[in-house]
């Protein structure tokens, strides 16, 4: 069946998605990706050799061929605007349609396939004329539009706000390269409605590039006396790094703008070196987001809303990853910011889910949900050990052997934890049952599988079972414990917060286990070995023994982890000792191959033992 | 007499008919009802698999995008091992107390080494001169020139095996243009 394709049209970039296997996905650009992601330039030119360039390319040359290029020709769209290219005039549509072309042949050699059929979005305020302008477009490219929907309503659906059953309001603010869009939407028995939109056409993320641009020449030509402004190439390096540093100071604090060599005048070469603060660029850029308090303001009044009366909030465009821009929607309508897809993504991504829709490809049955939380069970010394991790898409089934942690245990306590923290107990508690009537047996043989099934409801049954006997023990945890968003939310923030701590407790709990392996396995072999260990080899090692518990009393690591490398010594001489003297007599007796083989043998299947017991054992740790 | 033990009979036998018909019919709601039932749990298994199978995939996918980033992380590794003979050099040459002259040298030997190193993972320059292509190059400005071509290149382009890595950035030719600035 031809798959319907969702396009983002956008005034300064445009974007194609598909649904694959459920999930939309973004239509790689055929020139590769950029810094501004998988969407491409809305730009579309004709060379004076007559031909046509759509999207990167068109851009690149733009400089050098301005009266043949075409840029944001949707602010056009549903006018009676010609444009006038080498003599040929063109409608707005024309030339949205030669970008819909490209759109459809990346699209084809995408997916292997013809495409036809496409959903288009356009801004909330287009009227009917703009409306059917961009149906236009799209036909006259050869595309069937099987529907024109709102950009706010595409990144709606592409959050999944159309899987509420309750009403909602929803605020979506889609500030871009060079627009702003505010829309205001309530949600009822599936559909949406638009109760208030503003904007300003003129603002986006390239204003605030041009201010930390300016801001960086200004200081140069302070220190240095040398004005940048002049030197188209000093410029470009200058506008390069500092789009550059606007976008990591979304995620890093303070970042640096090192341009050697930039300039040099009598005395030599000159070297730029700045360091930006986070609070300087918002500092720079604060007067262009006090910009969108207008529209922000008008929008909320227009619809009669207050902060608290707004259930979601949905970024779109660049320019609010920035943390500023976020604090200032916040300031607005509250803590209700929708996360986990790129804002310059959703809307196509929104299309193609209505396209798929449309179609009768997306079924509600397979929808389905994911862990929010990582699910697991405790393990010796109160580690939390992970079976099903946060994100992993439900039904699902996991299992995995664990053992005992003392000789001759009867039983264990299956305790289920769920949370990102690595000890058991900054976990939430799900449940716990016991598993009795395991066979006397050392620790670390018995093999206990524990299996975790989670339904397409969220139910989890966690089943344990003695492999060795056959007997089981199970508990039904329901959905009825599930968490609030906020509370997940806060459980994952808070892992990230202590993940240095945790890693610091579990690396000690974990070399106490060791040790106690340790202690429990040269005992052993004491015993085992009996007649091979020389007396004074014994007290040696029975010191290191007592050495070793009398620093897992103290609880300290560093202590545990030395006594335990002078323990692993002294038995390492045995053991050399034994070897040696092995292969000595070995020597002496000139052995025939078979009966040399023999021990050999016996000695495989011993380290095998031992072998599948650690395995066991750290499984048991994990 | 005759006619009602008739009556009597053929309605006995019309009542035994209507009998067997009801107990028949009971029997097949039965044996529907059985099969709607095995059906309706044929159908649930069903969608249970479907969406087994599709949670499944949808794992698998997941576990392919983290097999991917380690892979490209990875192959870094290898690179930035590379990288790191270059590191040491220019940190050589900068602790280095000899004449300009020597260290212009020195620097020179870096470059060619890097250059050498980067030619080894597939990177290949564009030419400096010639026909303005907009696949290959981004127009920075334009100057008085022969129209559409390449006046002066302010940064080199590359390619990395057959792909465009790096667009050059160009002056171009237009005439009777004065030189002006982008933007």
């Amino acid at each position: 069946m031809a798959r319907t394709i969702g396009i983002d049209l956008g005034t300064s970039n445009s974007a194609a998605a598909v649904m694959e296997g459920g999930r939309p996905a973004i239509i790689p650009s055929a020139e590769g990706t950029s810094l501004g992601g998988k969407a491409f330039p809305s730009y579309v030119a004709f060379t004076k050799s007559g031909e046509l360039l759509v999207g990167e390319p068109a851009k690149r040359q733009a400089v050098s061929n301005p009266e043949g290029t075409v840029a944001a020709i949707k602010r056009k769209m549903g006018t009676d605007h010609k444009v006038r290219v080498h003599g040929k005039e063109y409608t707005p549509q024309q030339i949205s349609a030669f970008i819909l072309q490209k759109i459809k042949r990346d699209a084809e050699a995408y997916l292997g396939e013809s495409v036809s059929k496409v959903v288009i979005t356009v801004p909330a305020y287009f009227n009917d004329n703009q409306r059917q302008a961009t149906k236009d477009a799209g036909t006259i490219a050869g595309l069937d539009v099987v529907r024109i929907i709102n950009e706010p309503t595409a990144a709606a659906l592409a959050y999944g706000l159309d899987k509420s059953e309750k009403e909602q309001r929803i605020l979506v603010f889609d500030l871009g390269g060079g627009t702003l869009d505010v829309t205001i939407m309530e949600f009822a028995h599936g559909v949406f409605e638009v109760i208030a939109t503003n904007g300003d056409t003129q603002l986006g993320g390239t204003d605030m590039d041009e201010v930390l641009m300016n801001s960086v020449i200004t200081q140069f030509k302070q220190e240095t006396g040398v004005d940048l402004s002049k030197d188209k190439m000093a410029m470009w390096r200058v506008r390069e790094a500092c789009e550059k540093a606007k976008i990591e100071l979304s995620t890093t604090t303070t970042t640096e703008i090192n341009l050697p060599f930039i300039s040099a005048d009598a005395n030599g070469p000159k070297h730029l070196s700045t360091n930006i603060t986070r609070a300087k660029l918002e500092e720079l850029v604060n007067p262009i987001i006090e910009r969108c308090r207008g529209p922000m303001q008008t929008a909320m009044k227009d619809a009669s809303l207050t902060a608290e009366q707004i259930d979601a909030v949905i970024l779109v465009g660049g320019p609010t990853r920035m943390p500023m821009v976020q604090r200032f929607v916040e300031r607005y309508a509250g803590k209700k910011i929708q996360r986990g897809m790129d804002p310059m993504e959703c809307v196509a991504m929104g299309a193609a889910i209505q396209g798929a829709v449309l179609a009768g490809e997306v079924k509600d049955v397979l929808l389905l949900d994911v862990t929010p939380l990582s699910l697991g069970i405790e393990t010796l010394g109160g580690v939390a050990t992970k079976l099903i991790a946060r994100n992993t898409t439900i039904p699902t089934r996991k299992s995995q052997i664990f053992s005992t942690a003392s000789d001759n245990q009867p039983a264990v306590e299956i305790h289920i934890v769920q949370g990102e923290r690595e000890m058991a107990p900054d976990n939430v508690s799900l449940g716990r049952f016991t598993l009795p009537g395991i066979l006397p047996a050392p620790r670390g043989v018995p093999q206990i599988e524990v299996a975790f099934d989670i339904d397409a409801n969220g139910i989890l049954n966690v089943n344990a079972k003695d492999l060795g006997t056959g007997k089981e023990q199970k508990i039904t945890i329901t959905a009825s414990k599930k968490l609030e968003k906020s509370e997940i939310d806060r459980m994952v923030a808070e892992a990230e917060r202590f993940v240095e701590d945790d890693k610091k407790r579990k690396e000690k709990v974990d070399a106490m286990n060791q040790a106690e392996t340790l202690v429990y396995s040269t005992e052993k072999l004491l015993v085992d070995e009996a007649e091979k260990v020389q007396p004074a080899e014994r007290e040696a090692i029975q010191k290191a023994i007592a050495e070793l518990k009398e620093a897992l009393k103290s609880n300290d690591l560093e202590q545990i982890k030395a006594k335990m490398e002078a323990l692993t010594k002294e038995t390492y001489k045995i053991s050399a000792r034994i070897y040696a003297e092995a292969a000595q007599k070995g020597q002496a007796q000139q052995a025939p191959p078979d009966q040399a083989q023999e021990p050999k043998s016996a000695e495989d299947k011993d380290s095998y033992v031992d072998a599948d017991y650690k395995i066991v054992d750290e499984d048991e740790k994990k | 007499m005759v006619d009602e033990g008739a009556n009597d009979s053929a309605a006995e036998a019309c009542e035994g008919k209507q009998q067997a018909e009801l107990e028949r019919l009971e029997e097949e709601v039965k044996m529907l009802r059985g099969l709607l039932d095995e059906q309706t749990a044929m159908t649930m298994e069903h969608l249970e698999l479907a969406k087994r199978i599709q949670a499944d995939f949808d794992n698998f996918k997941k576990r392919v995008q983290r097999e991917k980033e380690e892979v490209v992380r990875c192959a870094n590794d290898r690179l930035v091992l590379d990288l790191l003979g270059t590191l040491d050099d220019l940190e050589r040459a900068l602790s280095a107390n000899s004449n300009p002259d020597e260290i212009h040298s020195g620097v020179r030997q870096i470059q060619s080494n890097l250059s050498a190193l980067l030619q080894s993972y597939g990177l290949r320059e564009m030419p400096l001169t010639g026909r303005f292509d907009p696949n290959l190059h981004e127009a920075l400005c334009v100057g008085d020139g022969e129209e559409g071509t390449i006046l002066e290149t302010f940064q080199k382009g590359y390619y990395l095996g057959p792909r465009v890595l790096r667009h050059a950035k160009v002056m171009v030719g237009k005439c009777g243009e004065e030189v002006k600035i982008d933007g």
